[in-house]
């Protein structure tokens, strides 16, 4: 091995940061043999399949619409205004977008760029420039996307400049999203964001529960100021706030350092892997984080059975959660502030689907175990426990909070009705199915690529990974079904109420002694 | 930490011109060629004459036949030599490598220990991390064994002996 060229460098001839990204682009672009045909080939594809998105989505808005003002009388009493139900959905999306944001960065370097970008000595600034543009693109161009079904289906007479004006707000919100989320970045505190905006979600969402609630106790419908819709030109508020946060981010990103970004950059890869394989179970495990360390070790002094350990050890797993108990807290009043919502109340139908929603994100919650016993099935087998046992033991925590989530749901449902017992009797009935769901899809298989596929106006979609992927939700909208009779009947009938139990318990016996057999060694 | 009188900060450009590593990484541009990492390596440094300088490091690490190919193209071994050679196109105060020997045969670790000798001999600080008793043998000056119950700072040939007891 000999290399007897003498080396020297010249500090003035050193790529600067934009330099070395269109070094690399364009080098990748020689490779790439992509014409100027297959972009627009590719340009066309996108535009069609987002405008069938669209139109679907926008018709589906303007439909509900229409069936709100011809619905009838509210299933419970609606206390709320729609506009309450507005902020509510707008302080979840925003948060949404805040915490994916702070979990991914949001500026990050895939592990190439952190192996070849990042040691040169080129200007870090000028060679994240590029990241945060992007990032900022991406994220206001899809924040543009989802709101225009939104600005086109839900006003009723959408005119030229109303929908303008919504697109301008969303857009414009989500660049001040990645400038502020880049700006803490910039300054030591990224991963603080994602606390407070979980936070946010859970006040915002309990204030309006329990205001419709209250307001409900008293049979007097909300008073909220109607301010009318703000004039367009507000929207360069957040418009000029997204360009100063965007402007004063970009100007620490050379604070930014290596490790950093490179572990970024491994939480976006391992979260695009995800989504790119459709596995929901991984994304939540690349997007959560790492759990809450703990003050002190456990004792465990109650535990005297091998049983019993797995619920100790489920219980110090949802402990150290940092989500879990603010996603049961949403899942309790997402369904009560859509039926106390005027309007939305009085579509039997909506009301079910926000049960669903809400049950289906405790349901999320209470799996964390079994998500994360299905990873590491290890320490299942270190207890002289049967996998069938194993399954049914760590079916009492989902258990335990299903019953409370579904059983509050329905009183609180019911306050104002004369019948909140019922209701709460009916919302406890659903419990069991929600439980044996949250271990299903906790312990559903891998996604099944090699199952049939369906032709779409969306495109091609797997069936067998649409089947494995909703298995947990399944059981729990099939179980819920007497709920919607007893929501289109107007009351929580007592018939009603045992069919609901026994539907649901049947359903859920059934699905666990499937799992366990499926778990058990063959 | 301090390197050259300065607390260690990799943000620092200066930092970066001055200490070239070579840790556990497998990352490649994946429609970049050998050559091209280790043109933009050489040329992100403004290194005078980068394409003599490539080639000549890619004729040392044997990579001539190779060196054309995508990074997926490659073995691991040429991979790693890819890497390796990334941190001699470059002029650097401080070399800094994790076991170097990793996934080279015989004859490349003897070339590698003779490089990085004369790096040495010219005035380039070299701090690595090996197993390997020749490398140990040929490069270093100063070993610090890390055990499990202490760590020890030896003499070069004591360290090697040490290592092939391992």
């Amino acid at each position: 091995m000999t290399a007897d060229v003498l080396l020297t460098a010249d500090p003035r001839a050193e790529l600067g940061g934009p330099e070395v990204r269109r070094v690399t682009r364009r080098a990748t672009a020689a490779r790439a043999g992509v014409t100027l045909w297959t972009r627009l080939q590719e340009v066309w594809g996108t535009l069609a399949s987002v405008g069938v998105g669209v139109a679907v989505l926008g018709g589906s808005l303007a439909s509900l619409r229409e069936r709100i003002s011809v619905s009838g009388a509210p299933v419970t009493e609606a206390t709320l205004p729609a506009s309450a139900a507005a902020v509510v959905v707008g302080v979840l999306a925003l948060a949404g977008l805040g915490v994916l944001l702070d979990r991914l960065g949001p500026v990050s370097s895939t592990p190439a760029a952190a192996a070849w970008w990042l040691p040169l000595p080129a200007d870090r600034r000028g060679l994240l420039r590029g990241e945060l543009v992007r990032i900022t693109a991406v994220v206001a161009a899809v924040a543009t996307v989802l709101t225009l079904p939104v600005a086109l289906g839900l006003p009723a007479e959408p005119t030229p400049v109303s929908v303008l004006t919504g697109l301008g707000w969303a857009a414009s919100l989500a660049a001040a999203a990645v400038g502020g989320t880049a700006l803490l970045q910039t300054r030591g505190r990224g991963g603080r964001l994602a606390p407070v905006a979980g936070s946010a979600v859970v006040a915002v969402a309990v204030l309006a529960a329990a205001a419709g609630t209250a307001a409900a106790v008293g049979h007097v419908p909300l008073a909220v100021p109607r301010p009318g819709a703000p004039p367009a030109w507000l929207v360069a508020l957040p418009a000029a706030a997204a360009v100063v946060l965007l402007l004063t981010a970009e100007r620490g990103l050379g604070r930014l350092d290596a490790g950093r970004l490179r572990a970024g950059g491994a939480t976006v890869q391992y979260a695009g892997a995800s989504v790119l394989s459709l596995d929901t179970r991984d994304l939540g495990r690349a997007l959560s984080g790492r759990p809450r360390p703990p003050r002190r070790s456990r004792r465990f002094g109650w535990v005297r059975r091998p049983e019993q350990a797995v619920v100790a050890a489920d219980l110090a797993v949802l402990a150290r959660g940092r989500w879990p108990a603010g996603q049961l807290v949403v899942a309790v009043a997402l369904p009560v502030v859509v039926a106390r919502t005027a309007g939305l109340g009085a579509l039997p139908l909506a009301v079910w689907c926000a049960c669903l929603l809400g049950w289906a994100l405790a349901a999320a919650a209470a799996g964390r175990p079994g998500r994360e016993a299905q990873a590491a099935p290890v320490l299942d087998r270190l207890l002289p426990l049967s996998a069938a046992r194993v399954v049914l033991a760590r079916a009492c925590v989902p258990l335990l909070l299903t019953t409370a989530v579904c059983g509050l749901t329905g009183l609180l449902l019911g306050i104002g009705t004369g019948r909140a017992v019922d209701w709460a009797a009916l919302g406890l009935a659903t419990a069991p199915v929600w439980a044996a769901g949250a271990l299903r899809a906790a312990y559903r298989p891998d996604p099944d690529w090699a199952g049939p596929v369906v032709s779409t106006p969306m495109g091609i979609l797997p069936a067998g990974v649409g089947a494995t992927l909703v298995q947990g939700v399944d059981l729990g909208v099939v179980g819920s079904l007497p709920l919607l009779l007893a929501l289109l009947h107007g009351e929580p009938a007592a018939v009603l109420v045992a069919v609901q139990l026994g539907w649901s318990f049947a359903l859920a016996v059934g699905a666990l002694v499937h799992l366990a057999r499926r778990e058990a060694p063959s | 930490m301090v390197f050259a009188g300065e607390e260690v900060d990799e943000r620092r450009a200066g930092f970066r011109r001055d200490v070239a590593a070579v840790l556990d990484d497998d990352a490649f541009f994946a429609a970049l060629t050998g050559r091209e990492h280790l043109l933009l390596t050489a040329r992100g440094h403004g290194v005078v004459a980068a394409e003599q300088v490539v080639d000549a490091e890619i004729a040392a690490f044997g990579l001539a036949d190779r060196v054309d190919a995508l990074p997926s193209a490659l073995s691991s071994g040429q991979r790693r030599r890819l890497a390796l050679a990334a941190a001699f196109v470059r002029p650097a105060r401080l070399l800094l490598l994790d076991e170097p020997e990793r996934r080279l045969d015989t004859g490349m670790r003897a070339r590698l220990a003779t490089r990085l000798a004369a790096r040495r001999d010219a005035g380039t600080a070299v701090l690595f991390a090996s197993h390997d008793p020749d490398l140990v043998g040929a490069v270093a000056d100063r070993v610090l064994t890390v055990a499990d119950d202490a760590c020890r700072l030896v003499d070069a040939a004591d360290a090697a002996a040490l290592v092939q007891e391992l």
